[in-house]
């Protein structure tokens, strides 16, 4: 194996870490032909990706590179901006995964693949060499789709938190300081993007917490499509609890049909534009950018010029290298959503499939459930069941279910506490 | 412990009649695959792991745990959300996509699997 050699290794972490195995991770030795497997991103689809190879396999080496010391779960950041959840209710770090899976974590951003030399560059520790290489780095945003919008803004005063963190906590104190009656503007975006309902649960979660704090404040959804998932419940409760239709409504949808697709800020004066050239000016803007394949995707090549990595959904491998793997929402997997949930079922395929090839074996054959969950209020659950199977090289959706019961306040309250228990379920599932 | 998550799953859904017939997208059914190349057992359960937790060890979630659940308790169970006839918030759509023979290929997976919470120091000891 030619990873990180030993001597700079010590350099590093010095000789008491290598005493307690590789980056003091493990208490077991790899012989020196052990495979290395190493994944980029530290998110849903990189952490189970090395957590179920580990379970598969005792004996190879797993290495995650990975800039953020800790993880903040974006499933159940929505509820962030009420405080039904806090931050650190949604942030884990990477101790269970270094410990329990003996999986080596680089701090440190992945910036470009030798694919001939089957090593991944890295910013500050160099090439670092794999046997198979798994690329899950999530979305990145085209903020160039809105003019005037950009990455700058988006970590300033024009958060479109849709990635957990620091923008999710300045959209909450903007939300909790906004002036009696103030409007807070939300750009929902064109699909594909991260988790469909999240949107409108962030406005709901919003309004709840304006009901209670600033009840004439209003929440205008603008929207560059004509409908979204979960739109009967997310109406059916936006009638029964904000007035929604009414003059009195605390929440208002505007389709792209009927001018609510977003082209323009204007930061300095606060003030979004419509497609129809209509100046909407608003306390708090929060516009969610169109969504494309990481950047690292693009830079290395593996999205092919595409807006999404292709990939084999027999088990994610790349078209462009097969040693290396792609999973979650960086890929092209449609019909299926983008979803944490179908990302950690994309790794588990993909270290199926690796631990496979060590044996000469070919990949099995996968399934891919997507069995979710969203919220309108404490007081009300969504569920939603997909199925997705492989034939002839294709994705093909075998079923795909939303809830639809309107009428039974009991089933809202059990769905509700249902998707807070697979919130938790879930973060465990990846990280404990 | 297992006996009671099971009673309680049933209440729930009793007290609530839910009627889980209204899907709202076409079902392609389980038997248009049953020609495919097999999914392993592991692959099949390993996708109830978001829910029921890893290799279906949470035990102190409202989900039931799967691990070391008899298999004949499985395959009835499974079989009755499949069939609609034990209603439930969501497995019975869960359950409609799979094949008999794949209802069974799980049920020897979570059969195997060592029945103890995934928390302990060593979690993969029994792991299958």
């Amino acid at each position: 194996m030619n990873t990180l050699s030993r001597r700079e290794l010590m350099k590093r972490f010095g000789a008491a870490g290598l005493s307690m195995g590789l980056f003091g991770a493990s208490k077991e030795a790899w012989s020196k032909t052990a495979p290395h497997i190493v994944i980029v991103g530290g998110g849903i689809g990189g952490v189970s990706a090395a957590k179920y190879l580990r379970i598969l396999d005792k004996n190879v080496k797993i290495t995650i590179i990975e800039p953020n010391l800790e993880y903040v779960f974006c499933p159940g950041s929505n509820e962030v901006l009420n405080d039904f959840v806090s931050i650190e209710d949604l942030t884990v770090n990477y101790e269970n995964i270094k410990s329990r899976y003996a999986v080596n974590i680089v701090t440190d951003l992945a910036t470009d693949i030798d694919y001939a030399g089957k090593r991944v560059k890295t910013k500050a520790n160099g090439f670092i060499s794999y046997d198979k290489l798994i690329v899950a780095p999530g979305p990145d945003y085209k903020f160039g789709d809105i003019e005037g919008y950009s990455k700058q803004l988006a970590e300033g005063d024009f958060p479109h938190a849709w990635k957990a963190g620091p923008q999710t906590m300045k959209l909450r104190e903007q939300i909790h300081n906004m002036p009696k009656g103030g409007v807070v503007a939300i750009s929902s975006p064109p699909m594909p993007y991260r988790c469909p309902p999240a949107p409108y649960e962030r406005a709901s979660f919003v309004a709840e917490w304006l009901s209670h704090h600033n009840p004439t404040a209003k929440v205008l959804i603008l929207d560059s499509k004509n409908s979204f998932t979960f739109r009967k419940h997310y109406i059916d409760y936006w009638t029964k609890k904000r007035g929604f239709g009414t003059k009195e409504a605390m929440i208002e949808w505007v389709p792209a049909e009927k001018g609510g697709r977003v082209t323009q800020l204007d930061a300095a004066n606060k003030t979004l534009v419509t497609a129809d050239g209509e100046r909407i000016q608003a306390d708090v803007i929060n516009i969610i950018p169109a969504h494309t394949a990481a950047k690292f995707t693009h830079d290395t090549g593996l999205s092919q010029g595409n807006e999404w990595v292709p990939i084999d959904p027999m088990d994610y491998r790349s078209m462009v290298d097969d040693d290396v793997y792609v999973v979650g929402d960086a890929t092209e997997s449609s019909p299926m959503v983008k979803t944490g949930y179908l990302a950690s079922n994309h790794s588990k395929a993909v270290a199926q499939s690796i631990v496979n090839s060590f044996a000469g074996k070919p990949p099995v054959q996968p399934l891919y459930t997507n069995n979710c969950v969203a919220l309108a209020g404490e007081d009300y659950g969504m569920t939603i069941t997909d199925t997705f199977r492989v034939q002839n090289g294709k994705i093909v959706k075998q079923y795909g279910h939303q809830s639809t019961e309107l009428d039974n306040d009991a089933l809202h309250h059990i769905r509700a506490s249902l998707a807070m228990n697979w919130q938790r379920a879930f973060r465990r599932d990846i990280f404990e | 412990m297992k006996k009671t998550l099971l009673v309680s799953l049933i209440s729930v859904s009793a007290l609530f009649g839910m009627n889980s017939a209204n899907a709202s997208g076409a079902l392609i059914p389980a038997d248009k695959f049953a020609q495919d190349p097999q999914i392993p057992g592991k692959m099949l359960g390993d996708n109830c792991s978001a829910c029921h937790g890893t290799l279906g060890r949470f035990y102190d979630e409202s989900m039931p745990p799967l691990a070391g659940i008899p298999r004949d308790v499985f395959i009835k169970l499974m079989q009755d959300f499949k069939n609609e006839v034990r209603p439930s918030i969501v497995m019975n759509h869960v359950a409609k996509v799979f094949t008999d023979k794949e209802i069974e290929r799980m049920a020897d997976y979570f059969a195997a699997q060592a029945d103890r919470p995934w928390k302990e120091e060593n979690v993969l000891e029994g792991a299958q």
